[in-house]
């Protein structure tokens, strides 16, 4: 006899592992896989960001064109300018302006943002145009560069001209990428550049205009701009100035990148957790079928540590194997992002390699699929060798019970968290998003079983034999159906509520009511205007909704104190102003209610959008009757802290005007017309400089176009909005953002899907058994296809039933309390989802089953006793 | 000199409702290189008590000595080295692993002590059982006769002291049962190998040196049949 004292070892270990594989390499590859699309969607976002990150810093200068800009909605006033010039270095200033733009190419006009600049900017960088353009020859003539939203809405091609104001421009071609431009701000108004040279002859430039101010400085010294800006705070606030800097830019973007970024990271670790929830499962039922061999090797006398390894040397393998094809993939699709999103951002984007994120999403990738696969294989440590004497004696799968169990658990929840931190770098965030995504998949879990529960309690019991077996399969042990529903519906519940969200919002957010209420706005009439505008109007048979006069005002006090006393106590509390939760909760009005104009009318009656809730409305007063009794919209109290009887001042164009406030209105704003803040009685601001405007009703596009070709003609400066432009904008907008959102939930329903093939794998067996006792006691091939089309279609039907449910009630919740707006389902959206995600899940169920009908009979009956 | 010895042995199962006592106060002493059988009707618990034997479970009390070694005062992975050093197995159900060859599963044994190169061993003791050309099937391949005959030449590939077989033969056919036990008592002549034999079989049993019977809890020596 030899006696070995060390007995064999890793080398023994990993050989019997690759045996122990041979049989089922395939069939082990798939239960990993489940993890795979959720590490890919995490590396890909961990790359995406590491690009941005990069292009941000490297082309830092380049994003603001200069190292500092101002803006303002009025000229600067003396001590800003003399500010201005202390700084030193160069200067170029830039006008932008909204107003309306008359296409040549097909008589279409629209509201634009036109922007005229100096040809020193930018100081950093160039224009990207299409076809390239040289900037001498853009600010040498009358040439105008446009969206290219634009050249697809009017037909433009270069060489058109443009109608802005009073003269017309020549298209140069379409601007792709400006310095201090980001690519996604210009969907209300559409932007269009010009030469500053040509801007006072557009004669745009009047009373009433929106105009904004910009200028930017190039420094000698930028090093200490920001500290020096810093200083200066309060003064800038005070005198309403705007002020960007190079680092501030910079800090915004990669701000808002990692917003997007977090939202979808979130979306990631759902589908990896799901994924690994599935790998767990599916490995707990291979494994429950290692039990034997397990038990026979502990008897031949292998220690129960050695034993496992065998086990563990295989689960670590597959780990590897599917975190090396997560990271390939996600790494792949990181070099796809750059050609979807290039068009938003307002920098170059270059996907690179980084061997380093590659690493980190092997090894994270790794850890958590081997983390998730140790979980059912350490209770079988305890399998006793006795089993070989008696099958099915002594199970040891209480994993409740162990304390590996929990410690693994805990373990996988540090890599999690670990890896979350790592991507977001923000605890607070990683926190909340950690504990939302264990409260959702709880929440989901217990939908899925109570709808299971329920399901069972409902199937009638005179159905036909396929279809009784068939549900009966969903309640058979091992079967895990509420695994199975939770990874189907995850992914089917993101993009549903998603897309239901868009289109609620979209119904609701701005509504055509019918009947007499306008769909169209003219505005920045002059008062000796109004007068043709109207007759336009009745010349095309069109009605005036509504005509109202608008004065611009500015807070000055509020209950005898001046709002400068406010501001100041606001910016001290402020800080970075990025805590608005904080903000909140303290009592005092809101800066930006203080700060705003506000754009009032005058008249004596409440509208159809208006309801009195408080207060009396008065419809008449005289100037002579200060304070005087003005209205205010219910939402702006809370904004402002203010409640009936409290007295403001209002600074109209330098003359102060003290109000009380005596009633409170709720106004629906849901509509195109024009909706106030504050409305004063008539008799008061007749005769304060105003400016109009109108609403009407056009029955078609065409008319609304002919209307505005009009007033164009005539009076430039008069702009338009209809809805049926924004509604197409809005449309537009947020089919976008939720398109890039509903891209990463495919990942998740992805790994739904390879969840439930897992789940159908490991239990391949157990159906081939049993379709071998049915065929044995005489059921045909077609019968047990019948049950096993039944059994997925139920699934199916129960996940879409839970995703649906979940959806709509996850919708509703966005809408009741993000947007604050009821609930309208889209329920063909629902039923279509609901059908494609059936036949998603049958599809994989049959693809899954394949040849089980065909399975010699003889082979499975003789294989009883393993 | 007694090759095992099982001293006032208890063996109770507890389970939720009730105590079942299967054991109660066993005794036996068995000569090394002896064959003997142990017979009991169903539920008796000839497996309980060979379970015990070959430290594949624990008793209640009660002391039993395996080639020298306390088995009642092993740890689990004590048990498993003296397993592998001592004793071989052969079962009702065969007991293969499924996703090893045959000539993999005889090997394993040999291949937990270290000792991977003794391929040819393996080979011939195939041979030997008549599987010569089968070294490359797995279980699910073969009939129950081979099955069980791959297990007889993994329980004496590494020359243990001792073979418990519990009904080897209880899950063949006549022709087939009569070829393993043939098989069975060749080889264990030709290692001088001791046998523990549990069966029903009362032929079979006759083949042996000494017959034990289960009754009422206890072992008694049946000296004539
Ligand atoms: N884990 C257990 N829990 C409770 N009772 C058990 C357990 N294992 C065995 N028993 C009982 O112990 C008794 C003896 O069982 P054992 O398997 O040893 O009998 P046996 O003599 O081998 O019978 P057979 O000839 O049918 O194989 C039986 O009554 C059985 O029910
Ligand atoms: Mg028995």
């Amino acid at each position: 006899m030899t006696e070995s004292s060390n007995g064999p070892g890793w080398k023994w270990v990993t050989l019997m592992a690759w045996r122990d594989s041979r049989r089922s390499r395939v069939k082990m590859v798939l239960f990993v896989l489940s993890i795979v699309f959720g590490l890919a969607a995490l590396v890909a976002i961990r790359g995406f960001r590491t690009n941005v990150e990069d292009a941000i810093q490297s082309q830092s200068k380049e994003l603001l064109g200069a190292d500092v800009e101002f803006n303002s909605r009025s000229p600067y006033s003396a001590e800003i300018e003399s500010y201005i010039d202390g700084l030193g270095g160069e200067r170029t200033d830039e006008i932008r302006l909204a107003t309306m733009g008359l296409f040549e190419s097909n008589g279409g006009s629209r509201l634009v943002s036109m922007r005229a600049f100096e040809d020193s900017f930018p100081y950093y960088g160039v224009p990207e145009t299409r076809p390239e353009v040289s900037m001498e020859q853009f600010h040498a003539e009358r040439y105008v560069l446009l969206e290219e939203s634009l050249y697809h809405q009017f037909e433009v091609s270069v060489g058109d001209q443009v109608k802005l104001g009073q003269i017309y421009f020549e298209v140069l071609g379409i601007m792709d990428r400006i310095p201090g431009e980001s690519k996604l701000t210009g969907w209300v108004a559409p932007r269009v550049y010009i030469s500053k040279n040509h801007l006072e002859s557009t004669g745009l430039m009047q009373f009433g205009s929106r105009v904004s101010y910009r200028s930017y400085l190039k420094l000698e010294n930028s090093d200490t701009i920001d500290e020096q800006l810093e200083n200066e705070r309060r003064f800038f606030r005070e005198n309403r100035v705007g002020v960007d800097t190079v680092e501030e830019e910079q800090r915004e973007l990669i701000n808002s990148f990692q917003q997007v970024t977090d939202l979808l990271n979130l979306i990631g670790f759902m589908a990896l957790i799901l994924g690994g929830v599935g790998v767990t499962s599916a490995v707990h039922v291979y494994l429950s079928g290692k039990m034997d061999t397990i038990a026979i090797l502990r008897c031949l006398g292998t220690k129960s540590s050695l034993g496992i390894s065998i086990f563990l040397v295989q689960v670590s393998g597959l780990g590897l194997i599917a975190s090396f094809v997560g990271s390939l993939f996600g790494t792949a699709i990181q070099f796809f992002i750059p050609v979807f999103v290039a068009d938003y951002l307002p920098f170059e984007l270059e996907a690179r390699f980084s061997i380093l994120d590659f690493g980190i999403g092997l090894f994270f990738g790794w850890l958590v699929c081997f983390l998730f696969t140790l979980l059912p294989l350490v209770p079988l440590r305890k399998i006793s060798p006795l089993r070989v004497l008696r099958t099915g004696v002594e199970n040891p799968g209480a994993m409740k019970k162990d304390p590996w169990v929990y410690l693994i658990v805990a373990t996988l929840a540090v890599a999690l968290f670990g890896f979350g931190f790592a991507q977001t770098d923000n605890l607070n965030v990683n926190l909340g998003f950690s504990g939302g995504l264990l409260v959702v998949l709880g929440l989901l879990s217990l939908i899925a079983w109570l709808f299971l529960k329920g399901i069972k309690k409902l199937v009638p019991k005179g159905l036909p034999f396929a279809w009784r077996y068939g549900i009966a399969n969903l309640y058979r042990p091992n079967n895990r159906s509420v695994l199975m529903l939770v990874a189907l519906g995850l992914g089917f519940i993101i993009v549903l509520s998603l897309f239901l969200t868009k289109e609620a919002i979209l119904k609701q957010i701005i509504v055509d009511r019918g009947g007499n209420s306008s769909n169209m706005i003219l505005f920045d009439i002059q008062p000796h205007q109004l007068a043709y505008v109207e007759a336009v109007l009745e010349d095309n048979s069109l009605p005036i909704v509504e005509a109202a006069p608008l004065i611009n005002m500015r807070i000055s006090e509020l209950n005898s104190r001046p709002v400068r006393e406010f501001m100041r106590r606001g910016s001290e509390r402020e800080g970075g102003g990025r805590d608005r939760d904080q903000r909140d909760e303290d009592e005092g009005p809101e800066g930006w209610a203080l700060r705003r104009e506000y754009r009032s009318t005058y008249r004596d009656h409440l509208t159809e959008t208006e309801t009195l809730i408080e207060g009396t409305f008065v419809g008449e007063a005289s100037i002579e009757d200060e304070p005087i009794p003005v209205s205010i919209e219910e939402g702006l109290t809370e904004d402002l802290d203010v409640s009936l009887g409290d007295r403001l001042v209002f600074d109209i164009q330098g003359l102060a005007l003290e109000v009380e406030i005596a009633s409170i209105r709720k106004v629906d704003w849901n509509q195109v017309r024009a909706n106030f803040f504050f409305v004063f009685p008539k008799g008061v601001l007749d005769d304060a400089p105003g400016i109009f405007m109108v609403a009407t009703r056009t029955p078609d596009a065409e008319t609304t176009g002919k209307v505005q070709a009009e007033l164009m003609e005539v009076h430039p400066n008069v702009s338009s909005i209809d809805l049926r432009s924004i509604l197409s904008t809005i449309d537009d907008i947020l089919g976008k953002i939720t398109w890039v959102v509903q891209f990463m939930a495919l990942f998740t329903i992805l790994a739904g899907l390879m969840v439930m093939a897992g789940t159908i794998i490991t239990s391949r067996y157990q159906r081939i058994r049993e379709s071998v006792l049915l065929r044995t006691l005489g059921a045909g091939s077609k019968t047990i296809k019948g049950i096993l089309f039944i059994e997925f279609a139920a699934v199916g039907f129960l996940a879409s039933l839970v995703g649906g449910f979940v959806s709509i009630a996850a919708t509703w919740s966005l809408m009741r309390f993000l947007f604050k707006l009821p609930l309208v389902v889209a329920w063909d959206a629902v039923g279509i989802g609901m059908v494609t995600m059936m036949v998603l899940t049958t599809v994989t169920g049959l693809l899954n089953s394949r040849g089980i009908t065909k399975q010699p009979p003889l082979e499975i009956l003789r294989d009883e006793s393993t | 000199m007694s090759i095992l010895q099982v001293q006032n042995v208890y063996k109770t199962f507890t389970t939720e409702s009730h105590e079942v006592p299967v054991l109660q106060d066993v005794n036996l002493s068995i000569e090394a290189e002896s064959k003997c059988s142990i017979l009991g009707p169903s539920g008796s618990g000839k497996t309980t008590l060979l379970g015990l034997c070959a430290g594949l479970d624990r008793s209640t009390s009660g002391s039993i000595y395996l080639n020298d070694h306390a088995l009642h005062e092993s740890s689990e992975d004590e048990l498993a080295q003296i397993r592998n050093l001592e004793v071989g197995f052969v079962f009702q159900n065969f007991q293969l692993i499924p996703s090893l060859s045959a000539l993999e599963n005889v090997l394993v044994p040999l291949e937990l002590r270290g000792e991977s190169s003794k391929q040819a061993r393996a080979k011939e003791l195939l041979s030997r059982v008549g599987l010569g050309d089968r070294f490359d099937h797995f279980p699910v391949q073969l009939s129950g006769g081979e099955q069980q005959r791959v297990a007889l030449a993994r329980a004496f590939i590494h020359q243990p002291s001792i073979l418990f077989a519990d009904e080897p033969t209880g899950n063949l056919d006549g022709d087939t049962s009569g070829l393993v036990e043939e098989l069975l008592f060749d080889l264990n002549k030709e290692a001088g190998t001791t046998l523990v034999l549990v069966t029903h079989n009362l032929d079979l049993a006759r083949k042996t040196d000494h017959i034990y019977r289960i009754h009422q809890g206890a072992v008694e020596v049946l000296e004539k049949l």
